[in-house]
Parts: C-alpha cells; structure tokens; sequence
C-alpha cells in the first residue's frame, strides 16, 4: 500500500486569490477584504483603530502591523526594516505582524535591487515608529492629566514613573488615533542607548515557515481554474515566427491549446520576447507540448551576431581613446616619458543572474484588471510593464509579492509577469508562466561583457606614476534606447571611476 | 515519479511528529536560510541521510550533501546544523 504523508502546501492555497495573497509571506493571516478586489490597496495596517503612516498600524488587541514594502530574497530586509519601526516604536516584537505590500506608489521605491533598502528607509521606517510612538504617549498623557513630557515608554506601554502607572498599546489605540498625527519637527527618536533591535541580531520573521516547507514562494502560487504556460521564444533576440506547426504539441495529454505573443517592438525595455506559448493543465505537459512544436524562425536584426567578433570588437575599441569620466593629470604626458610601463587586457564574459527558482508569474485579466503574483523585486515595474502592455490604467494592475527564491538583480525585471498577463488576456484564464532552468539561463538580462584595457607607469619605487583605464561594453542604457552607448556615470561610480588608491595621474 | 509508484515518500510537511524534526530545530537554531527556495531539499536529504548514519563524518556529510545545491552559499551553516542535529539525535 501506497501512503503518501504529503499535506500539500499548496493545499493551503485551495481558497485562491486571497490565501495566496496572504500566505505567500509567511503571515498566516488571510484578509477577507482581499477576497474581492475592491479594495486592492489595503492593508490590515490601513484598517487598524492607529494609522498614522502606510507602513503601521495598531489594533485594540495590541497587534502592531508592519507593511514589508521591499521584496524579501534572503537578505531579510523584510524582518530588518520592520524591526526598525518596532524598536522605535518601543514594541513587543513578538506582538509585531508583518504583511508584504502589493505594488503601490504610495509606498516609494520598492525596487528591492542595489543593496540599499536598509540605506534608503532607515529613516522613514524610524519616522513610522516615532510617530506611532508620539501619539500613544500624547493619548496616555491626555488619560492621566499629565504632561507627555512626564511620559515615555516601556515595551508596548507608556509609563508614567512619577505615579507608577502604565498602559498597554492595545488600550491607547483609540484614543490615540483620535489625535492629529504629528509633524517631523515635534518628534524625539529614541536614544541610541534604547535600542532593543537594532544591531542586536534578530532571526528572519519567517524562520519557522522557510524550515517547515510552509514559505510560499512565486512557484507556489495558485489559483483556482488557473493553466500553465511553457513558452518558446526567438532563438535570437529579436527573431520572429516565420512559420509553425503545432499539431504534434497539441497531441500531447494534458495540453490545452497554444498561443503566439507578438514580438517585442525595440528596444526591449522588459517586454515579453515574443514566440509560442504552450498551454497545458500541468508544468510537465507544456514543457513537453513545447518540445514538440515545430517552428521556423526569422532571425531578425540580430542573425549575424557572432560572440567571438563581437569581443574582438570590443577588445580592439579598448585599445583606442573613448569618453574620459574621471582624470586627474596627463596620463600621456607621463606614458611619453618612456619609463617602465605595464599593459593588460581583461574581459568579462556573459553572466546569468542564475536564481535558485527559475522565473515564474502567475496573473489573471479580468474584466479590464489585471491581478498578478510573482516573485518581484520590482512590484511598481510590473505594474508599469503590464499597463503598457495591455494598455490599462496603472492602478488596474494589483501585483502581489511572493517571496522570491533568489533575485540578484533578474527579478527587477518584470517582462515574465508581463508574458504572464498578456496570456491570461488571450487564453481567458489565469496563467501561471514557468521558466525552465534552460529559459532561466537562456533568456536572461545578463551582466554584460566587458573588454577593458589597462596602462600603468612606474615610477623607481615601485608605486604607479600613471594609470589608464577603459572599458567597453554594451550599457544597461541600450536596453531602453538602442542608441545608448556610453555607461551611465551613477553605475560608473560603483568601482570604475570612484578608485580608491592614490594615483598621481589617471584617466578613467 | 515512476520511481516513487507504490512507496511511501515523506515530505517536508509529514516530517515533523509533534514537535519539530532534530534537523529542522538544528536549522532554526544555527539560523540556515536565507532565500529559503533549496531549503526543504536540504533538509529533507539531511534527515533522510541522518536516518540511515546515525554517527557521520564530516566527510560523509559533505558527500551526502554534494548534490544539494544552495545559491546563497549556506553551505558552512547547514553543515554545522547537521553535525548539530547529530548531537541532538544522539
């Protein structure tokens, strides 16, 4: 007898729309608001008795609400910056829920890419929980007939030592939204000496649900009467169907129909690549459905790309002047000076992002709205993509986070949710888009090549008298405008022009 | 899944009994993931490995693990949560 001790996790999710929504971040706490999408924007923070910021709220029962608005993929920024707003708060971290924000302006910048989360909203977070923190006080003060100054905080109570007095979080709560909410300038952050959190190390809110299989990733998505899809883009970028047959896919159990997405018009700028999708009821019977499609392509403006002339190109362009970023002195006055003098060729090849969970999105169109789920690092550009794409309003675009499983940079870039609801427009279902680990890699926006040359005199004690430096590649620009072709000077500065060693003379 | 016909397979939610599986408590306690996505395969191989070596060497950890891939790099980690599961099995 066969027993299989399997409670799905994907059980869970057998609610649809909503169970997705709430427990893709770990917070095992489903919203009945999100059932309809009536209210796409909200959240329990927005809803709780205490709103004074879109990343807080605090209920009567004591439950402090805290919207992670960047994407979590293993930095765990989505504890970090809640944990901020917690300690300024003076909160029980234990009382603290988190709940993931859907891609909202109103959040600010959630590209969850570059390193800065930390850096960007350190302070906006602070600001959060000091203006929570400000109105509990004033509404405890306001109870107890005494000046707030008297007051301050323990963890979840204002205190009143004078008297030896206290109330907890929960209780102020109505009291405290009755008052008007603070400005910046009228605000005490905690001392640094106070700090509970901060710098303390603190576990991932989500421990517990990544070590029990309980963590839902994009992968994980589901909704009721969805299909998946497996799709064949251009061989080269930018090619085209010219012609296909696709009567053998279509004899494949389980797969339901194919459909053509139009080429990208350029430059790519993060639309889908075109090519044929197949649509299946399960991932294995479209990965197989594909295999079997028969298709003749027009390669299109890319057809003579050849790697290796390519890189010879780039190599001998290194070898000549280019657009000088960063110079301190003359270089080639030093260089004509005939002394010991060393040059080097270097270059970088292609570099997939390589996520552990290859992409993958799931949307639904329906009725003029789109409603996605998906591993994004950039919830605000899949709302953009897919608003151009379908040629919809913005706000019509509800794009809920998942966790991701890994991002580096690739899950920024939204052109796989945008396949995901340009389908579901066409076939009239929701459609969960599964990259292989082939496509992952294949279909990747890569760290670009690189040839880069480089010229160093020495003077007699061994030290560099001059430095040159160029380096030559196709600019994160180019994706966006065909004609880029100089490197953006912001990215520049991210280790080519801002050196940190003393060199007399140098150009960059 | 034509090699699991007629098996019993043990998931990742049928792993834990009442309380949390040694590996799955050693996980927590040295903090492993980050991403989390190749997590349950690690898990599961580490408790299905430690089930039939009750005592192994480091050696023998590394090969069992060989093909468990983790893009984070958790690697240090999950193996002092195994030698640290080990010592709570024991």
């Amino acid at each position: 007898m066969s027993t299989v001790e399997n409670v799905s996790r994907r059980r869970f999710l057998a609610g649809g729309v909503i169970a997705v929504g709430g427990l893709a971040l770990g917070v095992r706490y489903f919203r009945s608001r999100r059932e309809s999408n009536d209210l796409p924007h909200d959240t329990h923070a927005d809803h709780a008795t205490l709103h004074p910021s879109v990343y807080v709220g605090i209920d009567p029962d004591g439950t402090v609400w805290i919207v992670a608005h960047r994407s979590e993929m293993g930095t765990t920024s989505r504890t970090s910056l809640p944990l901020i707003v917690a300690d300024e708060l003076d909160a029980d971290w234990k009382r603290v829920k988190i709940e993931q924000a859907i891609g909202d302006k109103r959040y600010g910048d959630q590209n969850t890419d570059g390193s800065h989360s930390i850096r960007s909203f350190y302070d906006a977070m602070r600001l959060a929980g000091a203006t929570a923190r400000f109105m509990l006080i004033h509404a405890a003060a306001q109870k107890w007939g005494v000046p707030a100054s008297e007051c301050d905080t323990d963890l979840h109570v204002v205190v009143h030592r004078a008297t030896n007095r206290s109330l907890g979080y929960g209780g102020l709560s109505r009291a405290a939204a009755k008052l008007s909410v603070p400005s910046k300038k009228e605000l005490e952050f905690k001392a640094k000496n106070r700090w509970r959190y901060i710098g303390k190390g603190q576990v991932s809110y989500d421990l517990e649900a990544l070590v029990m299989g309980q963590a839902i990733y994009g992968m994980d998505a589901r909704v009721d009467g969805m299909v998946y899809a497996s799709i064949e883009r251009p061989p080269v970028l930018g090619g085209k169907i010219k012609s296909y047959d696709n009567k053998e896919a279509l004899r494949v159990p389980g797969v339901l129909q194919t459909t053509t997405i139009e080429p990208y018009v350029p430059p790519p700028a993060f639309q889908p690549l075109g090519g044929i999708a197949v649509i299946a009821d399960n991932t294995w019977a479209a990965f197989q459905g594909r295999r079997k499609l028969n298709i003749t392509w027009e390669p299109g403006p890319n057809a003579t790309y050849n790697s290796d002339s390519y890189k010879k190109e780039l190599v001998e362009t290194s070898h000549g002047p280019g657009r000088v970023m960063r110079s301190i002195g003359n270089v080639g006055a030093e260089f004509a000076k005939g002394g010991k003098a060393f040059e080097a060729d270097y270059y970088v090849p292609l570099l997939a992002h390589a996520s552990m969970e290859p992409l993958v999105a799931l949307a639904e169109f329906k009725e003029g709205k789109v409603t996605a789920w998906a591993p994004t690092q950039n919830p605000q550009a899949v709302q953009d993509i897919v608003s151009r794409e379908l040629g919809i309003p913005k706000e019509d675009v509800i794009c809920h986070v998942t966790l991701l499983g890994g991002g580096f940079g690739r899950k920024s870039k939204p052109d796989y949710v945008a396949e995901a609801a340009v389908l579901s427009k066409k076939v009239g279902k929701p459609v969960k888009v599964v990259w292989t680990r082939e496509d992952d890699i294949k279909f990747d926006y890569y760290n670009a090549v690189a040839a880069m040359y480089l010229k160093a005199a020495l003077g007699l004690n061994g030290r560099p008298t001059a430095w040159l430096q160029r380096s030559v590649f196709p600019p994160i620009a180019s994706i966006f405008d065909v004609n880029a072709v100089h490197g953006d000077p912001a990215q520049l500065q991210q280790g080519w022009t801002d050196v940190p060693y003393d060199l007399p003379k140098s150009s960059h | 899944m034509r090699d699991t016909a007629a098996k019993d397979v043990t998931t990742i939610e049928g792993l834990q009994r009442n309380d949390l599986h040694p590996v799955q408590k050693a996980w927590m306690q040295i903090n492993v993931p980050q991403c989390g996505y190749c997590q349950v395969g690690q898990i599961m191989q580490a408790a299905a490995f430690l089930k039939s070596n009750k005592n192994p060497s480091d050696k023998e950890i590394e090969e069992a693990m060989s093909g468990n891939i983790c893009r984070c790099g958790t690697y240090q980690r999950i193996r002092t949560a195994i030698k640290a599961a080990v010592g709570e099995m024991k």
